[in-house]
């Protein structure tokens, strides 16, 4: 017995906090990169919440599976928005959201 | 009671290749797809520069129609006579083919009904996507934008077939993994697509913007998936649904407002695919931004594939809350509540508009208003509505693009102000663009109106157990805003028609194109040829809609509302 008993609601409380610190970086920064790290950490909170979801009471092991796939996609989706803001750096020189809004209403 | 011992591996293993072996045969669009994308890529290193690039899109366009002609064949006809033709299926879902997972009869794993399946639902979606990707290709070779980087087109035909693996497995996914996996696989070339013509500001732009919205809100669908995970103990469409419909412990208390927040959290990954508001902010950057086919291909295909991927979620996972009075989520109001701001911001935002490209993206978010409208109904009359709107929606809008396209080729500019006395300069481009226009404001004899009419035939569907309308409301939302759609649709019209050229606003472009602004706009028998392609569904349409509309309720009729038991 451990001193301090590690349960599933821990995992949920730290994902929670994971997913709104993400949706608050993605909402706030300007920096296109900063916005990019925010949705890595929304994934990774799903991440977590699927894989403990696993590991306390899962019957099979399809959230595990579910993760490792997320964690590709990831990478994708990192991999391609990357190549996005480095090409839009090229063109205007700014990695900022801000700077990049000529097209509007 | 001791748990039952696990069953022995290399038992799972021979299940496994049994079921792959099984699930290999029906898959075959999807492989024959896969395989056009591979050879596509090699095809492109293979030829050389200039017009041999030509060569990639020919290709494309024959490995789309034959792996649709393959779809087709996996169309399932109803013969209630002879019940025993089932091909696979269950009595859940009869005329339905899981794959890549075990039978639903088996009872050891009877946890899932496969990764995907194949039903007349996914097939209507597969033949809908092979042919927008057939005309999307062959708007893509009379596109300026894109011919003058003609020595890309092996990629960029390559990465519509990759999207349109994706597009394929969307409406047929059965699991929260390939509902995740075949949208990003969609959303991730799209945000490359978008982006294609990668030397143009607008565009560059158009795919930041594209893959920052695109990004947020499949990771907060994720979110959700994970919750619906925790709650229900699978992944499953029809675990899921098992496992809400069996114990009310999921839907009670605290659990309630997890289930809400995570179904929410997955239509906010859906919305934002279908471009619904409040998730559509990058709608009209995009659509502006990127070259006009992407832009079309987008608006289309995208979008009726995320409707599929919509319609399975939210009717399989909630069958019919209404009717038969489960106590499940009520999301009828939540979606028709969305369907009428959709409607009336989209309708709204585009009357402001002066591009014209800009002014059909707000277009296609009230469009988008007027489908979710019909989704909200839900039941068999919801869907048909949906198919025969999406039936109808893809020639007018694709047409539409493809005349902007074709105008913008020969002017330079999408500017509602340069439209003015183009009657005059092509006077067939702007008949055509004149005649969608009409269509998609829904006036009698083109398919718009069919469209229209079905959706309020099943907006105004009475509850019989009530004696009242119970979607009245929204038919009078619905209504409204097909008026006001009317003032943006004409203006343009009246733009072409009926209005003088600005000539100093005309003059300016001349040196950049190197065309005199009053003289006729020449335009080759191919370009007249396809736009015609457009032209005439949208007119037959109109007129004999009968086939449409069976084929419509020939998907429907599978999804056996009405003989869910559980």
């Amino acid at each position: 017995m451990s001193l301090f008993p590690v349960g599933l609601y821990h995992f949920l409380i730290l994902a929670a906090v994971l997913f709104v610190l993400g949706l608050f970086t993605m909402l706030t920064r300007k920096n296109a990169i900063a916005v990019l790290m925010g949705i890595e950490l929304i994934l990774n909170a799903a991440n977590i919440n699927f894989v403990a979801f696993t590991r306390y009471g899962g019957v099979n092991l399809g959230g595990q599976m579910t993760a490792i796939f997320v964690i590709v996609m990831a990478a994708c989706e990192a991999a391609v928005a990357l190549a996005i803001v480095l090409n839009l750096y090229r063109r205007s020189q700014t990695v900022s959201v801000v700077d990049a809004n000529k097209l509007r209403d | 009671m001791p748990p039952k011992p696990p069953p022995d591996l290399s038992t799972i293993a021979h299940a496994v290749q049994q079921y792959t072996a099984i699930s290999i045969n029906h898959f075959l669009p999807e492989v024959f797809l896969v395989c056009g994308f591979l050879l596509s890529i090699l095809l492109d290193v293979a030829t050389r520069k200039g017009r041999s690039k030509r060569v990639s899109v020919y290709f494309a366009v024959a490995v789309l129609a034959l792996s649709g002609a393959m779809a087709a064949t996996q169309w399932h006809t109803f013969d209630p006579l002879h019940p025993k033709d089932l091909k696979g299926g269950s009595p859940l879902f009869p005329y339905t083919q899981s794959l890549f997972a075990p039978d639903v009869h088996n009872a050891e794993m009877q946890n899932g009904y496969g990764m995907a399946v194949v039903d007349n639902f996914a097939v209507f979606f597969k033949l809908f996507i092979s042919v927008t990707g057939i005309l999307v290709l062959l708007m893509s070779l009379v596109s300026r934008e894109l011919q003058a980087r003609s020595s890309r087109m092996g990629e960029f035909t390559s990465l519509i077939l990759g999207m349109c693996i994706g597009l394929y497995l969307m409406p047929a996914s059965m699991d929260l993994l390939t509902m995740y996996v075949s949208m990003e696989l969609v959303s991730i070339t799209g945000y490359i697509l978008a982006g294609f013509s990668k030397d143009a500001e607008h565009s560059a732009e158009a795919s930041l913007k594209y893959i920052l919205f695109g990004a947020l809100a499949s990771g907060m669908m994720i979110y959700g998936f994970s919750l619906f995970y925790g709650l229900t103990g699978t992944t499953s469409i029809i675990g899921i649904r098992n496992v809400l419909a069996l114990s009310p412990a999921t839907h009670t208390g605290a659990n309630l407002f997890i289930l809400w927040s995570a179904t929410v959290l997955a239509l906010v990954g859906m919305g934002y695919k279908i471009s619904a508001v409040p998730f559509h902010m990058w709608t009209p950057d995009v659509y502006e931004g990127a070259p006009a086919p992407v832009t079309a291909f987008l608006s289309v295909a995208s979008k009726a594939a995320g409707f599929g991927l919509l319609i399975r979620f939210l009717l399989f996972i909630f069958p019919d809350s209404r009717g038969a009075g489960l106590p499940l989520l009520d999301w009828h109001i939540f979606v028709a509540a969305i369907a009428a701001i959709t409607m009336t911001v989209g309708n709204f935002a585009a009357l402001l508009q002066s591009n014209v490209r800009r002014m059909l993206a707000y277009s296609s978010i009230a469009h988008a208003g007027y489908m979710l409208a019909a989704l909200a109904v839900g039941g068999a009359p919801g869907v048909v509505a949906i198919m025969v709107y999406l039936g109808t929606y893809l020639f007018m809008q694709l047409g539409a693009f493809y005349a902007v396209m074709l105008i913008e080729n020969k002017l330079g500019t999408e500017e509602l102000d340069d439209y003015r006395g183009l009657v005059a300069r092509a006077p067939l481009v702007c008949v055509g663009l004149l005649i969608f226009l009409i269509s998609l404001t829904g006036i009698p004899l083109t398919s718009g109106f069919v469209g229209k009419f079905y959706l309020f035939t099943a907006l105004l569907t009475p509850d019989h157990s009530t004696n009242t309308i119970p979607w009245l409301w929204l038919a009078v939302v619905a209504i409204g805003n097909a008026i006001i759609s009317l003032y943006y649709y004409m203006r343009v019209a009246g733009a072409m028609f009926l209005k003088r050229p600005l000539r100093d606003l005309a003059l300016e472009r001349v040196g950049e194109l190197g065309a005199i602004p009053s003289a006729a706009m020449a335009f080759s028998w191919p370009t007249i040829v396809l736009l015609l392609v457009f032209i005439t569904p949208v007119l037959v349409l109109g007129v004999y809609f009968q086939p449409l509309v069976d084929f419509a309720s020939g998907v429907v009729r599978f999804f056996s509302f009405t003989e869910i038991r559980y």
